[in-house]
C-alpha cells in the first residue's frame, strides 16, 4: 500500500513549477506546472488541470486533465479527462475521452506495435512488404530507414474534432492514410471492400467523423491487428502491373503494386492542397524521428511538426 | 528509501506522513530519484529534487537535493539544503546547508552557510550578500 502510493507519486512537478527542457526517465509523474519540451517516461504520467505541456509526451499510461499540445504516445493507455485538452496526435493501444474534453487531432488506437504479438514468420514478411512500399512513396529527402518503423497494423482510424479550428495539417491526414492503409486492405477476405474504403476514404476525412464511426473503431480495434497474419503472403492477389522494381519476394511486389494505383490517385487530386515533395514528408518524419530514433543526423535536422507551437530552446538540444 | 508526499495532497496523506513522518518529506515539486530533466527548472515553491536537472533550477521557495539528487547548473533558491551533488554555484536569499554526502563544486552566495561533517566543497563563499 505504502510502496504503491509512494511509486504513484514518484515525482511531482508543482503548480508553479515550469520545466524548459526534455523530461526523461522512470517512475510515475505528476504535472501540475508547465513543460516546455518532451517527455518520456516509463510509468503513468498524470497532467493535472492546472499542467500545461508543449511538447510530445511518451509514457506508458497517459492521463491528461491539463492542457497538452503535441502527440501522445502511450503503450498501455491514454485518457482524456473532462477538463483535457490535446492538440496533437494520440497513439495507443486504449484511448478515452470524457465528455467535455477537447480534442483536436488524430487519433489511433489499437495495438501500436505488431512485432509483439504476430507470429516471427509472419511478421517479417509483413515487414519487408510495407518496407518496399514506404521506400517507394517516400520521397528522396526523406530517411527512408525511418519508413518501416511505421506502426504497420494499426486500428482502424478516427478523427474527431471537436472544434472547427482548423488545426489540422491535410498532408498529414493524407499520409497518414497512405501509410496505414495497407494493413486493412490486406485484412479484408473479400477484395471488394478494398477499393471502396480507398474511395471513400476522402470524404470521411473531410467531413466530421459521426460517433458511430467512432466507436466501430474502437471495438473492432482488437480484432484488426490479429487478422492479417494468415492472410498476409499466401492470398493470390489480383495485381495490376507490377510497376516496382524486381524485388526478392513476390509478396512485396504485390503489395506494392496493389497499393500503388488505388490509392495515391484520388487522394492526389482531391486532397491535397500543396506539392507533394515539398508537403508530404513533414509530418512523417517529425512524428517518427522523434520517437523512434533520436541520434541520427536527419533526425535533429527535420522541420518540427507542429508549425504553430513553437518549442523551447531546449528541446531538441539533447541528441 | 525514503517517501515523499505533498503539501496538501487531495489523497490524504495526513496519516501515513504521521505514522512515518521521519521518512516522509513535504514538497510542493518531487523529482524522482530516477527522473532526468533536461533542461533548467523553475519553481516558485518548494522542491526536492533527487533526480538528476541538467540544467539551473531557479525557485523562489526552499530546494532540497536529496542524496540521489544531481544538479548540473546554478542552483537559485531561498534556502538550499544540499545532500547530493551539485556541480555549479548556489545562490540562497537565506540560507545554504550542505549535508553530510553532499558535494559541491562551485561558488555559495548566501548569508548563512553551514557545511556538515563528511560534505566536500570546492569553491568559494560569500556571506556578504548585502553589498549588492
Amino acid at each position: 500500500m505504502i510502496e504503491q502510493r509512494s511509486s504513484r507519486l514518484a515525482s511531482v512537478l508543482g503548480a508553479t513549477s515550469v520545466v524548459v527542457g526534455n523530461i526523461s526517465g522512470t517512475g510515475d509523474l505528476e504535472i501540475r506546472g508547465k513543460v516546455q519540451g518532451n517527455i518520456h517516461v516509463t510509468g503513468r504520467i498524470l497532467v493535472s488541470a492546472s499542467g500545461v505541456i508543449l511538447g510530445d509526451i511518451e509514457a506508458t499510461t497517459l492521463e491528461i486533465a491539463g492542457q497538452v499540445r503535441g502527440d501522445l504516445r502511450a503503450t498501455d493507455g491514454v485518457q482524456i479527462a473532462t477538463s483535457g485538452q490535446v492538440i496533437g496526435q494520440i497513439h495507443a493501444p486504449r484511448v478515452g475521452i470524457e465528455a467535455g474534453a477537447v480534442v483536436r487531432g488524430q487519433l489511433n488506437t489499437g495495438r501500436l506495435e505488431v512485432e509483439s504479438q504476430a507470429p516471427p514468420q509472419a511478421k517479417t514478411a509483413k515487414a519487408k512488404a510495407t518496407a518496399t512500399l514506404h521506400r517507394s512513396q517516400v520521397s528522396p529527402s526523406q530517411p527512408n530507414d525511418l519508413k518501416p518503423k511505421t506502426p504497420l497494423i494499426v486500428a482502424p482510424l478516427a478523427l474527431i474534432e471537436t472544434d472547427n479550428l482548423p488545426a489540422l495539417d491535410p498532408t498529414k491526414l493524407v499520409q497518414v492514410l497512405e501509410t496505414e492503409r495497407p494493413a486493412p486492405e490486406q485484412v479484408q477476405p473479400n477484395d471488394s471492400h478494398a477499393p471502396q474504403e480507398s474511395a471513400s476514404a476522402p470524404t470521411a476525412r473531410k467531413r466530421r467523423r459521426k460517433p458511430r464511426s467512432r466507436s466501430i473503431s474502437l471495438e473492432s480495434a482488437e480484432a484488426a491487428p490479429r487478422a492479417p497474419t494468415p492472410t498476409l503472403t499466401p492470398t493470390p492477389t489480383p495485381t495490376p502491373t507490377p510497376t516496382s522494381k524486381p524485388k526478392p519476394k513476390a509478396s512485396k511486389a504485390k503489395a506494392k503494386a496493389m497499393e500503388e494505383p488505388v490509392r495515391r490517385a484520388p487522394i492526389k487530386d482531391s486532397f491535397r492542397p500543396r506539392p507533394v515533395a515539398e508537403s508530404a514528408p513533414r509530418a512523417p518524419t517529425a512524428q517518427h524521428t522523434k520517437n523512434r530514433s533520436t541520434s541520427s543526423p536527419e533526425v535533429s535536422a527535420s522541420p518540427p511538426k507542429m508549425p504553430t507551437f513553437t518549442k523551447g530552446a531546449k528541446g531538441h538540444r539533447r541528441t | 528509501m525514503t517517501y515523499c508526499c505533498l503539501k496538501g495532497d487531495p489523497n490524504n496523506h495526513g496519516v501515513l506522513c504521521a505514522i512515518f513522518r521521519s521518512k516522509y518529506i513535504v514538497a510542493d515539486t518531487i523529482i524522482g530519484s530516477e527522473l532526468i530533466i533536461d533542461g533548467n527548472l523553475r519553481l516558485n515553491e518548494s522542491s526536492r529534487i533527487d533526480g538528476r536537472v541538467e540544467g539551473a533550477v531557479d525557485s523562489q521557495a526552499s530546494v532540497e537535493i536529496g542524496p540521489t539528487g544531481q544538479v548540473a547548473s546554478d542552483v537559485r533558491g531561498e534556502r538550499v539544503s544540499v545532500a547530493g551533488t551539485i556541480a555549479g554555484n548556489i545562490e540562497a536569499s537565506a540560507r545554504v546547508d550542505l549535508l553530510a554526502g553532499a558535494n559541491l563544486t562551485g561558488d555559495v552566495r548566501s548569508p548563512r552557510f553551514t557545511i556538515a561533517d563528511g560534505a566536500s566543497f570546492r569553491g568559494k563563499v560569500d556571506m556578504d550578500v548585502s553589498h549588492d
